[in-house]
């Protein structure tokens, strides 16, 4: 009889056990139904975190892939709803206000937010701030490079990411030729070149010679192309019109040849004068 | 003499209960980083870093608040200090030798926390090598040093507070209360210094500085950042807090033993 | 041995209220003397031995041990103490709690095996001696205690009503104690309410009512039995509970 009784609380603390696990699902449904709307502010978050901001950090961040990995985005629009993507970007940026070193919050800001174009001009100064303080870290200048180019067609900043994240990978040509191409394609072909000219030294000086190759065909192609460029500011200064084509130039001796794309296209000009090449695509 | 009163001290601590529940957590929190280590996207080694060392750093927090809160005051309500101090043993070196004890039963926690914590991180390195990032294990190391100081900072605290509460409970309130202070001072002054536009009576302004000057500053022990992240901490810094941690704990102990000495054990 | 000399203590209670705990308290304990210190709950007998022990400061007059005052560390050098009620280290077994005893005296390792193991056997706790002490009786917890006190073989024994928590078999166990202790030529300062022990144990008994030391004299020159004495003196003292 007494060990009956002594099963008995064992029993219900089993059968309390197992229910609610099973109740557990059906409330974190409701939970991502009604959406996490509440985010505290950061500098709160930092005196209430105490010593444990990091650790805050981290759950922040886990708190946001979770969500993620269970939103539904509306059917319609293939979006989320605004406030969803409200509560997420403070939700990261929170979390690197937490924790500035943290990689995770930055990528996931970029996957869900900047390439789903929310907000960009507030995501991307915060991620630029990461690869700034991110000393070692060459993956996130690159993505705040690409991303300036790509979605606010910020060449400036763009090309100084790029060389943020060359420099940190030690010379990877990948990063000087990409920050050339864009010096080209925001019409600043001469800082482009510059660009190469610098980094080509750099190379040749610290001895990375396997990297120089690459960054000398780019800048040949760059130089072609100012070529072609001063060719057309020479026109305009003569004609006050843009010229027809490119043959128009070499016709003129304005040009010796027309320079080779190294990606097998050839140039051509826009109607605003522009050089442009048929491998360009946006 | 001294000798005796710190082994009995370890020893209390050792074979109190509480200081299995509290490895219990640490050992199933350590397990946790291990599992818990697959959900994260790159910085593997940074989350499980600060899983590890938070766990180092809330274990011990509870050694203090349970476990040294608990032999000192025990040791005063129930009269046990009667045989020592009824013998030819100082208050002085009594109060010192207990101090020592616990600081001992702290160091010998954080011993294990810190094998437990490198187990965890040599084991998430091998599952996800590539996604270890920059972390030091030297720096880890360094950072439970900084956990033990500070823990031992925080019991002198709790002993001084021992000397002028009513209760036990009293106790543990006040140096719970000074260990959240100690920790988020730093926060708050930089909050109500900064370019904000945030209005803050000056009556507030007053009250957080002298909170910042008056209670140590907890926040100078906390290495976790610099564990996770690899970054550089010259030896110079290190130095600097450890000095700081000792040099407040001579103070808050040198009152605290003025305070013992006249205190009537009724 | 001890000389209390017009000692006072007045505890502050709350709401301002004091409250007069010893009061001109004047006492001389001679070496190798039994001292028996008698009177009612609240008598100011315990607060006097804290008091000699500097567990608390009387607020005037001096209290010296071997002409030492009480307040250096160096005059309880040769002191054992047994509280009232005492607690022990619970998770410390009897040996351990007496080996700790001894070290707090500076015994070596030696001299404390062969006194504890004397100690524990005419105690009668040999056998649980290794078990911890959260495991005993009251009894046995007020025995260890005891053993403690004499682990380094004192000159002056204060016992706080060693006899309290003990059944008969303890009692006699701890009296011929005290009578050993007594022929080895120890002071011994009791405080007890058992008086019949008091007055085969004592060669002195002091009463103490409110706070004074209201009578005090040789057992043997005691014209009526203790007890009756007592009753006398704490009525005389003017004691409403007695009258």
């Amino acid at each position: 009889m007494r060990r009956l009784t002594n099963f008995v609380p064992c029993f219900f603390a089993l059968c309390g056990t197992a229910l609610y696990f099973y109740a557990l699902p059906m409330v974190t449904v409701k939970k991502t139904q009604h959406e996490q709307l509440f985010a505290l502010p950061a500098n709160v978050l930092r005196i209430v975190s105490i010593q444990f901001k990091e650790l805050s950090a981290d759950m922040l961040f886990l708190n946001a892939l979770t969500w993620l990995g269970g939103a539904k985005p509306q059917q319609a629009t293939r979006r989320y709803l605004p406030e969803q993507y409200e509560w997420l970007h403070n939700t990261l940026k929170n979390s690197v206000t937490l924790d500035p070193y943290f990689m995770d919050p930055y990528y996931l800001m970029n996957s869900a937010l900047v390439w789903d174009r929310y907000k960009i001009e507030e995501v991307l100064p915060v991620m630029a701030n990461g690869a700034d303080i991110r000393t070692w870290d060459q993956l996130l200048p690159f993505f705040v490079g690409f991303n300036y180019y790509y979605f606010l067609s910020n060449g400036e900043q763009s090309i100084y990411y790029l060389n943020v994240a060359s420099k940190r990978s030690g010379g990877n040509p990948f990063y000087d030729t990409l920050a050339a191409r864009i010096a080209y394609k925001v019409n600043k072909t001469e800082l482009g070149i510059a660009y190469l000219e610098q980094q080509i030294h750099q190379a040749e000086l610290e001895g990375r010679l396997y990297s120089v190759e690459p960054l000398k065909s780019r800048l040949e192609v760059l130089k072609g192309i100012r070529k072609i460029e001063l060719a057309v500011e020479s026109y305009q200064n003569l004609f006050s019109r843009v010229p027809q084509d490119i043959n128009e130039l070499v016709k003129l001796r304005m040009l010796d040849s027309v320079p080779q794309d190294d990606l097998g296209g050839h140039y051509y000009l826009d109607d605003q004068g522009r050089v442009k090449s048929t491998n360009d695509t946006k | 003499m001294l000798q005796a009163i710190i082994k009995v001290t370890f020893l209390e601590g050792l074979r109190n209960k509480a200081v299995y529940g509290i490895s219990l957590m640490a050992g199933l929190m350590m397990a946790f980083t291990v599992v818990l280590s697959g959900m994260i996207l790159r910085d593997v080694g940074k989350v499980a870093t600060d899983f590890t060392l938070s766990t180092a750093t809330f274990a011990s927090l509870l050694v203090v608040l349970f476990v040294g809160i608990t032999i000192l005051a025990r040791d005063l309500e129930r009269k046990t200090i009667y045989l020592a101090l009824s013998r030819s043993v100082p208050r002085s070196r009594y109060l010192i030798a207990r101090f020592l004890g616990l600081g001992l039963l702290q160091a010998f926690v954080i011993f294990l926390l810190l094998v437990a914590s490198l187990v965890t991180l040599l084991l998430v390195k091998n599952m996800y090598a590539s996604y270890f990032g920059t972390v030091s294990l030297g720096l880890v190391a360094l950072a439970h040093l900084f956990v033990l100081v500070q823990m031992l900072l925080l019991t002198a605290l709790s002993i001084l507070f021992s000397m002028v509460a009513s209760s036990p409970f009293v106790t543990f309130m006040l140096t719970t209360l000074a260990w959240l202070i100690g920790s988020s001072t730093q926060e708050v002054k930089m909050l109500i210094e900064s370019a904000e536009p945030v209005r803050v009576s000056p009556v507030v302004k007053v009250l957080v500085t002298l909170a910042y000057y008056l209670f140590p500053n907890f926040t100078l022990f906390d290495l976790k950042a610099t564990a996770a992240h690899g970054l550089s901490f010259s030896a110079g810094n290190a130095v600097f807090v450890l000095l700081y941690g000792l040099g407040y704990g001579v103070v808050v102990m040198s009152f605290a033993v003025l305070l013992f000495k006249r205190k009537e054990l009724t | 041995m001890i000389v209390f000399e017009d000692v006072c203590k007045t505890f502050d209670l709350e709401r301002s209220k004091k409250v007069p705990a010893v009061q001109g308290l004047s006492l001389r304990v001679a070496s190798g003397e039994v001292f028996g210190c008698i009177g009612p709950n609240g008598a100011g007998k315990s607060t006097t031995i804290k008091m000699l022990l500097d567990l608390i400061r009387p607020d005037s007059g001096s209290i010296t041990i071997n002409g030492l005052p009480s307040q250096d560390e160096a005059s309880r050098a040769k002191v054992g103490y047994l509280p009232e009620n005492p607690y022990l280290y619970d998770f410390l077994t009897a040996h351990e709690y007496l080996k700790y005893s001894g070290r707090l005296s500076g015994l070596s390792a030696s001299i404390i095996a062969e006194r504890s193991s004397l100690l524990l056997e005419k105690l009668k706790l040999g056998q649980a001696e290794n078990r911890c002490i959260s495991g005993y009786s009251k009894g046995m917890q007020q025995r260890t205690a005891i053993a403690a006190s004499l682990i380094h073989d004192p000159d002056l024994v204060v016992l706080d009503e060693p006899m309290s928590g003990l059944d008969p078999l303890g009692r006699k166990l701890v009296y011929d104690l005290i009578a050993e202790l007594k022929q080895q030529g120890k002071t011994v300062f009791i405080s007890s309410h058992v008086l019949t022990d008091i007055e085969r144990l004592c060669d002195r008994v002091g009463i103490v009512v409110q706070g004074r030391l209201c009578h005090e004299g040789l057992v043997s020159d005691f014209e009526m039995p203790l007890e009756e004495l007592f009753l006398h003196v704490v009525a005389d003292a003017g004691e409403d509970e007695v009258k």
